[in-house]
């Protein structure tokens, strides 16, 4: 059962000045790379989980790592949303599976300031599948864009109380765009108009185009800093460098029945009862929507993290992250096509945002240990480009999660993540002509929630 | 207190003041936010070329604002999209139909088709030309599609299109292209008058297919003798016995007051548009209303009446039958009619008043103002009729 967003808000104002915290990424940044990290709200800059993901979460904080180390685990993402119409009130729910995001860390002290290790991790990706017939289907209806993250890191303790990590970021992505096309939108052969100006109404599915890109790879860089500023206060930084990845695809086109029969005295010029589609499907065949190359480009962004950890007393460790992540970048897809007359423009104009994350971390007797977290997330994207691709949102998120050692050097992580979105108004349509999208096209309200379930198994030797 | 602890407190303090705005939830807005009532939200105008927005042989952006739909929304607080055309028209409306010339000096078949951006969802579906099996289907036999068909609704029916905007009010007045044909062609036949019994099985089809809408008003259809398109033959006579007709144009005494001629209607396309324009040309013309069969007889305006007025029957039993309302326009015509309003013979000596001021320049489609009326006979029993309180829009001024 869902927790009341209004309700838990309140909760949450009042324990946040208990818990001094923050956590979790927006856009479509994805951050539970640790089942241990996760359950404490991703706060974990200056103080990282022994399991490994230090690697990602600070790389500075591997050194001083005593022998061998590895993790391997998985984070389940079972997400929901859905779309209500501001003109009609019905809602459209989204058609998402569950999905799995792997982590994996490898670590090896080679003496007591160098420390080398290697991560697997998916830092960006979305997954968001709407019904085929859904009113947004013309913005996307089925996309994704899967990244992971390759790290090799190599960390060193200047002092004893001051660390440096660096690794390399090898990126390897895939994205994919499903949308309608809207006859309405299209140029009629050899006329000038456009199919509306003919009388076409909007929203007239004609064609699937379906984006899929081959995998491309970028490179980029990890920096982590770590202090030990007292027995009980720590300090960390990060700054994970943005990747850009070219990537080369494949666009196709299926041809879909619109359903439109043409009256006589038609201005298309051809006999009553002519289906629209025979008119139309020359396009596929010899025209513009022929099978066809496809390239563009999309830079994963920047982020930088800072966060203290401080043990308030034996046992108990309070975190508080703050990430800062170069959304701006994201401003534009440029979709480029064999047939340059399909080139456009997808524009996002995502803005820099922030993230806090705060969390607790408490041992308990026998082995056990309970986390804590919880986070805020600014929104991404500007509210005029909230879309069917990424409906994504102001968030709110509890965590919490558990740490059990089952023998000396194997512990078992495992911990929870819900994730409330603020609703958000936002589109379902693609701004007229090649203007810009604006906030009186948003004609409804997103609603999306998330729960996370991760397990990491870590052994140290 | 120690740093550290000053130092949480701070940072908590900073978490608040940020996360303190985290937890507004945008909401739905309403598409209608001053509808007058709720169930007027998402009305929807089915019709001809009357609620389309036709006026003197032309269509366009203008005219389109100018319907009785247009101003029955905007009464009610509520958004209304019509499939506008650009300007001058499609066709242009005439500016002078003694001659000929249209807005922009357009051809007659000149169309400057839709204007864009087009609006996502429309709520005037009614196309010019369209008589009771139109809303229905645009292939059938017996259907009347035109170019404004696939121009306005893209090859959808009217029905079709006003479900797509999912309707909570419908205006429907359809009906009066069943009997108008026959009437402008001075020629009354079996063929050319849709009868009453199909009239009702398509009315009955029609609002089935609008079930699902909460409320609406039925509209009855014009009487189309009172049309100044339809002039009485004595009006012929009298103006040919004052010499205003060419002398090759005659006007038997069958027109006089001692003949038919004020149980006759001569239509306009036939008098001037063809006899006239014969005469013009130095052809000898006699315009006989007792043997010219492109004359309205007696008999045929009787058949006319009686149909409209049969036709006004089934609609206001239909709108009684499903909770509606029902408006007759003829009372308010008739009026006008009485008052002198609606000109008897076109006024040529003022081409731009040629049919008055009731009616556009083609004498069959009403002008804005007359559409100002039909709105407050709109509003009248829409009021009466669901309880509402829409009020009336300011009347014309002639």
């Amino acid at each position: 059962m869902d927790l009341n967003p209004s309700a838990l808000c309140l909760m949450l104002l009042l324990l946040v000045p208990v818990l001094p915290e923050a956590a979790h990424a927006q856009g479509f940044a994805f951050y539970q790379h640790g089942a241990c990290a996760m359950a404490r709200g991703g706060a974990t800059v200056a103080a990282p989980c022994q399991d490994g993901s230090a690697v990602f979460y600070n790389p500075a904080a591997l050194a001083g790592l005593d022998g061998w180390s590895g993790s391997v685990g998985a984070v389940g993402v079972f997400s929901r949303g859905d779309f209500t119409s501001d003109r009609t009130r019905s809602t459209v729910e989204m058609d998402n599976d569950p999905r799995i995001a792997p982590h994996l860390y490898l670590g090896y002290g080679i003496d007591e300031r160098l420390a080398v290790g290697l991560g697997i991790y998916a830092p960006y990706g979305f997954g968001t599948r709407w019904p085929s017939d859904f009113e947004g289907a013309f913005v996307s209806f089925d996309s994704s864009l899967e990244a992971l993250f390759v790290q090799p890191t190599i960390a060193y303790r200047l002092t004893d109380r001051i660390s440096l990590g660096v690794g390399l970021t090898v990126a390897t992505s895939q994205v994919e765009l499903n949308r309608h096309l809207d006859l309405s939108r299209q140029a009629v052969p050899g006329v000038g108009v456009s199919w509306a100006q003919l009388g076409i109404p909007p929203r007239t599915a004609f064609a699937e185009a379906s984006l899929a890109s081959d995998r491309a790879t970028g490179i980029g860089g990890h920096v982590g800093l770590h202090a030990q500023w007292s027995d009980r206060l720590r300090f960390g930084a990060r700054f994970l460098t943005p990747v850009t990845l070219d990537y080369e695809g494949t666009a196709s086109f299926t041809q879909l029945e619109t359903g439109i029969t043409l009256p006589s005295q038609n201005p298309i010029g051809v006999p009553g009862g002519t289906p629209l589609d025979a008119v139309v499907s020359g396009v596929f065949s010899d025209g513009p929507l022929v099978r066809q190359a496809l390239t563009t480009q999309v830079t994963l962004p920047a982020q930088l993290a800072v966060g203290l950890g401080f043990e308030t007393r034996p046992g108990l460790t309070l975190t508080l992250d703050y990430q800062w992540v170069n959304w701006s970048t994201f401003d534009a897809v440029e979709l480029e096509f064999e047939r340059a007359s399909l080139n456009q423009t997808l524009t996002q104009d995502y803005r820099d945002a922030s993230v806090i994350r705060a969390g607790a971390e408490y041992e308990l007797a026998d082995a056990w240990t309970l986390r804590g977290g919880y986070v805020y997330n600014q929104a991404a994207s500007p509210p005029e480009n909230v879309t069917p691709l990424v409906p994504e949102g102001e968030r709110n998120h509890l965590t919490a999660g558990l740490g059990w050692e089952v023998s000396p050097g194997i512990h078992l992580e495992g911990g929870y993540h819900y994730l409330m979105q603020n609703d958000r108004r936002g589109r379902t349509v693609e701004p007229p002509g090649t203007g810009p999208a604006t906030v009186d096209l948003n004609d409804g309200l997103y609603t999306v929630s998330a729960h996370l379930i991760g397990f990491t198994l870590s052994v140290t030797r | 207190m120690t740093m550290i602890h000053r130092l949480s407190t701070i940072l908590a303090l900073g978490a608040v003041l940020i996360v303190a705005p985290a937890c507004d939830d945008e909401t739905l807005i309403s598409p209608a936010p001053d509808a007058e009532d709720a169930l007027f939200e998402r009305y929807v105008a089915l019709g001809n070329s009357i609620t389309a927005g036709f006026q003197s042989e032309g269509i366009n952006r203008e005219t389109q604002q100018e319907s009785y739909a247009v101003l029955l929304a905007e009464q009610m607080g509520v958004p209304f999209d019509a499939p506008l055309l650009n300007m001058p028209g499609c066709p242009a409306p005439l500016t002078n139909p003694l001659t000929g010339e249209r807005l922009g000096s357009a051809q007659p078949d000149g169309c400057a088709l839709r204007s864009t951006p087009v609006p996502l969802i429309l709520n005037n579906v009614a196309v010019p030309g369209a008589a009771t099996l139109d809303p229905l289907s645009n292939l059938e036999p017996g259907s009347n599609p035109n170019p404004l068909t696939t121009l306005l609704l893209g090859g959808r029916t009217q029905l079709e299109a006003a479900l797509d905007a999912d309707p909570t009010f419908v205006s429907v007045w359809i009906g009066n292209n069943d009997v108008l044909g026959a009437a402008i062609s001075g020629v009354v036949t079996e063929d050319n008058v849709t009868p009453v019994s199909v009239f009702s099985q398509r009315v009955g089809e029609l609002l089935d297919g609008l079930s699902d809408v909460q409320g609406g008003v039925l509209i009855g259809v014009a009487d189309v003798t009172l049309i100044p398109h339809l002039s009485p033959g004595i009006a012929y006579w009298s103006v040919a016995q004052s010499g205003a007709l060419p002398p090759t144009f005659q006007v038997a005494q069958s027109c006089g007051p001692t003949g038919v001629g004020e149980q006759t209607l001569v239509p306009f396309s036939y008098g001037f548009g063809e006899l006239l324009v014969r005469a013009a040309q130095g052809e000898a013309v006699t315009l006989d209303c007792a043997q010219d069969t492109r004359v309205l007889s007696t008999q045929e305006l009787v058949q006319l009446t009686q149909t409209v007025s049969a036709y006004n029957q089934v609609l206001a039993e239909e709108a009684s039958d499903r909770g509606w309302v029902f408006f007759d326009p003829n009372p308010t015509f008739r009026e006008l009619s009485d008052e002198g309003l609606i000109p008897l013979f076109p006024n040529l000596e003022d081409p731009g008043q040629l049919f008055g001021p009731v009616f556009s320049l083609d004498g069959v489609h009403p002008s804005a103002g007359a559409h100002r009326l039909v709105t407050n006979g709109l509003i009248d029993v829409i009021n009466q009729g669901y309880g509402t309180s829409i009020s009336p829009v300011e009347g014309p001024s002639w």
